[in-house]
């Protein structure tokens, strides 16, 4: 066994692994959950294969990474840096087509944080100069990535006027104190607060699409923040936000790199 | 060996010049699959045939199976404008017909489908057939998709059969 992977690559691997490895224990009861209901009350579509339909399929694709991110946390080798990476992305490439879960956006995120693995894995890991010029951009690029895609969507008047929001964080969301407004504001001020809420989501989400051009520090911060923001709102976004400030801190780690320590 | 980042030089240009410098064929191929993603996602606000294949994306409807698994890493977070709307066969509910109002109609996440799927229990109490019609704009466009809903003989569950396309 070598420990001889720079200390910088090594750790950016090792948050982004924990992030990864917390959102999957968060999950873990209502993925049971979900393989149960498939097995009690199977809805049959047009449009999925059966194994990508099967509850096996699911529990195997999502409990398989919890041993590899485990195996990661502490003084990895490039090899287990590498099977972790395979086996993040390839779950999550799974999870990205099984009925039961293909419309989390929090499968997205993590696919694309296992690819950034699998780069930290085979390309960073003997090269802390490399991971230092190349891996701040590959994380600001892939967060950037992910609030265009938000941000894209939302470029429609129904969005600007609040009335999709309202209705879905203000009236009926159960993981938000967004609702709960109404028991202290008038209809009149929360109908506002959402008009405006929901003009700042689209404006928060377009302007994180540029941070990509920004130094590594004022990047990481601003998606950091932002990421928080999200979580603040629907605690249950959790899963999503997690894993984007495990992007963040990985490559903040690696643009710390070239002070960078080939100590072990 | 690289040269690394300097405390004020932009990642941008770090990674440009390192990239011209010597290759890194892996960090090539992630950028390029981002870049090719970015501009699919940049074309949405311009291209009526982009935003109808997006909403049809969402809706399970028209896209055969493997061009839409090349799509699924795109990213979307409450995307477009969409809702639902049931139409249940009352005299099979064994739900009160209050608890089969509200909660299968109004605004809904882009990825439509799954409805069908999170609320199985409350479609099946409120009385199948089921017809389900999902509706999704994006500025002067709009897809609608109908889907039928029958129940499994002898279990719970049911079977979805597309409507129209």
């Amino acid at each position: 066994m070598t420990l001889a992977e720079p200390v910088p690559v090594r750790n950016a691997f090792r948050v982004l692994a924990g992030a990864l490895l917390g959102v999957r224990i968060g999950l873990a009861t209502s993925y049971i959950r979900a393989a149960s209901l498939q097995v009690i009350a199977p809805v049959h579509d047009h449009f999925f294969p059966d194994l990508l339909r099967h509850p096996a399929t699911l529990l195997a694709a999502f409990f398989a990474p919890l041993v590899t991110e485990a195996m990661v946390l502490s003084y990895p080798t490039r090899r287990d840096m590498k099977r972790a990476a395979a086996v993040e992305t390839l779950s999550a490439a799974i999870l990205l087509l099984h009925q039961a879960t293909y419309f989390y956006a929090t499968w997205v995120i993590v696919f694309w944080a296992g690819v950034f693995m699998v780069w930290m894995a085979w390309s960073a890991a003997g090269n802390p100069e490399r991971a230092s010029a190349i891996g701040p951009f590959l994380a600001q690029l892939l967060i950037a990535f992910f609030f265009l895609g938000g941000a894209a969507g939302k470029w429609t008047a129904r969005y600007w006027s609040g009335a999709i929001f309202e209705d879905l964080f203000f009236n009926r969301n159960a993981y938000s104190f967004l609702p709960y407004l109404h028991q202290a504001f008038s209809e009149e001020t929360v109908h506002s607060m959402a008009v405006w809420f929901s003009r700042g989501v689209v404006v928060v989400e377009t302007a994180t699409a540029f941070i990509v051009l920004l130094p590594a520090r004022a990047a990481f911060i601003v998606s950091l923040v932002v990421a928080a923001g999200l979580w603040l709102n629907a605690w249950d976004l959790f899963e999503v936000c997690w894993p984007l400030m495990g992007i963040a801190v990985a490559g903040w780690i690696l643009a710390g790199a070239k002070r960078g320590e080939l100590r072990t | 060996m690289g040269r690394p980042i300097g405390p004020t030089e932009l990642p941008v240009v770090a990674f440009i010049r390192e990239m011209s410098r010597k290759r890194d064929p892996l960090a090539m191929i992630i950028t390029s699959a981002v870049l090719f993603f970015a501009l699919v996602i940049l074309s949405l606000p311009f291209s009526r045939t982009v935003q109808v294949a997006a909403a049809k994306r969402f809706h399970l409807a028209t896209w055969r199976f493997g061009g839409w698994a090349l799509f699924q890493p795109l990213p979307s977070m409450y995307n477009l404008e969409n809702s639902w709307q049931v139409t249940f066969t009352p005299d099979a509910a064994s739900a009160e017909a209050q608890a089969c109002e509200a909660p299968f109609r109004g605004f809904i996440n882009h990825h439509v489908f799954n409805r069908i799927l999170l609320q199985r229990a409350g479609l099946e109490l409120c009385g199948l057939p089921a017809r389900v019609r999902f509706e999704t704009t994006y500025r002067t466009t709009t897809v609608e998709t109908d889907y039928l809903l029958t129940a499994n003989p002898g279990s719970h569950g049911f079977t979805v059969v597309p409507l129209s396309q």
